[in-house]
């Protein structure tokens, strides 16, 4: 357990980074701290291992005042991942991983085992990777190895300041999933800091939400949904500060402004490759900003196959279900579940094309508006009633 | 190929030959007295002073700064001034001097090879619970070795040429026959010391280069090929 009894950091220019901060960080939780940058979270981290000593305040870990504890003992005890890795480059990724367990003098063959336990805990394997150096890794696979080395000498706490932050999308996924599995089994207490709400949710028992120095929630992930403590929360989660009532809202509120789309004299190949990568089964034909009609996956294969040279112009099919950006949303609703179609495109008075509105964009605003008003009701209830508005 | 060229060097093939021993002498001396020994002390001297001046700024500009003017004297300066100062004629005043020459480029080197490491690599080896001297021996100097060592290899080049002057300061060398060819206007005798000097210059600039290479932590090795 970890606790912080009025912690203050100020630094010599008055600037405050953390104010009168208590928190308790119960032993076997993931406990994110988050928040904008700035706000102080990554001061309260390093706060525990002493890299940053507060200004006044207690942090107690376990029942002893971490500023009793000896330096070195006290982080040695502590794992420790970063967002720049900091993995040794002259050292193999077996020595980095064994780099605790080294300073505390593990025998040789203990650290060996170890590493072989903890390599093919994430699937690694060791006899591949080992001996390899940090430049052979690919980002994913060297923090990997950071989150091992802060296992490695098993310590019951760690420290975790924004490990995924420089990872891709894709990679950082897997790792957040990695470590929720690792956490499953090794019940550790972790502090993890990001500015990722996603990422806060995916992985906390419990998140603290902290701007300018100040926890402004401290809360399960759960109850920071249903009930964010004030507007800056909300605003935090991607709520939005004051949801409208389903009624007051028009499309160009809810549509995604940025859908996939391909400019008309373009191929089918290349058409295809774009739907590939954006995880989509249709594209937006273009000609000048403005809709053409729409291409989908399944009108494409027959022309692909006969390898037929020919710009997407030809091949579309669909006249788009189309609505202004001013209309309400109902309207929208109404089209995309009465003609039971996947998207429905946004045009504006100009022609030109500013949207799309698809059944995923519904999603998130029944819910805030469901959440917000008190609104009794399933989706389901809330849709057809708002399809059946617009056709009353 | 000009005839007279040709001549001299044919006479200093010849002196070369019948006087094998006394060369070969001349060249140790070289190697020895006037490169081995101030580099040596250079090193021993330098590395500390520039591991003590990341740790303490004002260090750091006081020692650069009195590097930085020694570097500005000219060689020829630096030899003689010595000799009034109590060091007399011979190798000594030549020692000192190179050891002067040498002490700079090695200093620099460890200080900015330290300093070029990234502070989150350090911080994370501090969060590790590393000592301070574990840092030093474990993080930094590994790390830093690559510099440390071009340096060491400036340091030896610049005291194989300049080591040709302290025959100026009866300090022997190759620079020995360099002074008398001067002296007697033989044109051969020079070369017997210059050639052999600057085939040395060469020679200590591949090995170095090599060692420096080897030297380097195979991890860092890596990351070069690919930044390549």
């Amino acid at each position: 357990m970890v606790r912080f009894e009025q912690v203050s950091k100020s630094y010599n220019g008055g600037t405050v980074a953390v104010d009168k901060l208590n928190l308790i960080i119960e032993s076997g939780q993931l406990v994110v701290l988050v928040g904008p940058s700035g706000c102080g979270k990554t001061t309260t981290l390093k706060m525990v291992n002493r890299l940053i000593e507060p200004s006044s305040g207690e942090i107690y870990i376990q029942a002893q005042k971490a500023k009793d504890l000896n330096l070195v003992q006290l982080r040695r005890n502590i794992g420790y991942v970063i967002q720049t890795i900091g993995l040794l480059p002259h050292l193999t990724v077996a020595a980095n991983i064994a780099l605790v367990p080294q300073l505390k003098g593990w025998s040789r063959k203990r650290r060996q085992a170890r590493v072989e336990e903890l390599l093919t805990m994430v699937d690694m394997d060791p006899a591949v990777y080992a001996d390899r150096y940090p430049t052979q890794l690919s980002g994913g696979q060297q923090q990997r190895v950071g989150v091992l080395r802060a296992l490695a000498a098993d310590p019951e706490l760690i420290l975790m300041d924004e490990p995924f932050g420089a990872l891709d999308p894709i990679t950082r996924e897997q790792l957040q999933l990695e470590l929720k599995r690792l956490q499953a089994v090794l019940k550790k207490t972790i502090i993890f800091v990001t500015h990722d709400m996603g990422e806060a949710m995916l992985l906390a028992d419990r998140i603290v939400i902290m701007k300018e120095g100040l926890v402004v929630q401290a809360a399960t992930p759960e109850e920071i949904v249903r009930h964010p403590a004030n507007d800056f929360v909300s605003s935090f989660i991607g709520r939005g500060a004051h949801p409208r009532a389903v009624e007051e809202l028009n499309v160009s509120d809810v549509m995604n402004p940025s859908p996939v789309t391909i400019e008309a004299d373009r191929g089918l190949g290349e058409a295809m490759l774009r739907m590939q990568h954006r995880r989509v089964d249709s594209l937006l034909v273009l000609k000048n900003g403005i809709l053409e009609g729409v291409v989908r996956a399944r009108d494409l294969y027959p022309y692909l196959l006969r390898n037929e040279m020919l710009p997407v112009a030809e091949v579309l099919t669909l006249a788009p279900v189309i609505v202004q950006p001013e209309a309400p949303l109902s309207l929208a609703a109404e089209k995309l579940l009465g003609r039971n179609t996947n998207l429905v495109a946004v045009v504006g008075s100009d022609k030109k094309l500013k949207g799309v509105v698809t059944r995923a964009s519904l999603v998130g605003v029944l819910f805030d508006s469901q959440t917000a008003q008190g609104r009794k009701g399933s989706p389901e209830e809330i849709v057809s009633h708002l399809a059946g508005g617009a056709r009353r | 190929m000009n005839g007279k060229i040709l001549v001299t060097l044919v006479k200093m093939m010849e002196y070369l030959l019948s006087n094998k021993a006394d060369v070969l002498e001349a060249v140790a001396e070289h190697v020895l007295t006037l490169v081995v020994l101030p580099v040596g002390m250079a090193i021993v001297v330098a590395v500390p002073l520039g591991i003590l001046a990341t740790r303490y700024a004002l260090l750091e500009r006081i020692i650069m700064g009195i590097g930085g003017v020694i570097q500005t004297i000219p060689s020829l300066a630096l030899l003689a001034i010595f000799i009034p100062l109590g060091l007399g004629i011979g190798n000594k005043p030549a020692v000192v001097a190179l050891f002067l020459y040498s002490w700079l480029p090695i200093m620099r080197n460890t200080y900015t090879g330290i300093k070029g490491i990234s502070p989150e690599l350090k911080e994370a080896a501090n969060g590790m619970g590393m000592t301070p001297l574990q840092l030093l021996f474990k993080v930094e100097l590994p790390l830093a070795v690559p510099v440390i060592m071009a340096g060491v290899r400036t340091a030896t080049v610049i005291a194989v040429g300049s080591a040709t002057l302290a025959a100026m300061v009866g300090g022997g060398g190759l620079g020995r026959y360099i002074v008398r060819g001067l002296q007697q206007m033989r044109d051969y005798l020079i070369l017997v010391g210059a050639v052999p000097a600057a085939l040395m210059a060469l020679a200590a600039d591949f090995f170095l280069g090599h060692l420096e290479r080897w030297v380097t932590p195979k991890g860092l090795r890596l990351s070069n090929a690919e930044e390549q």
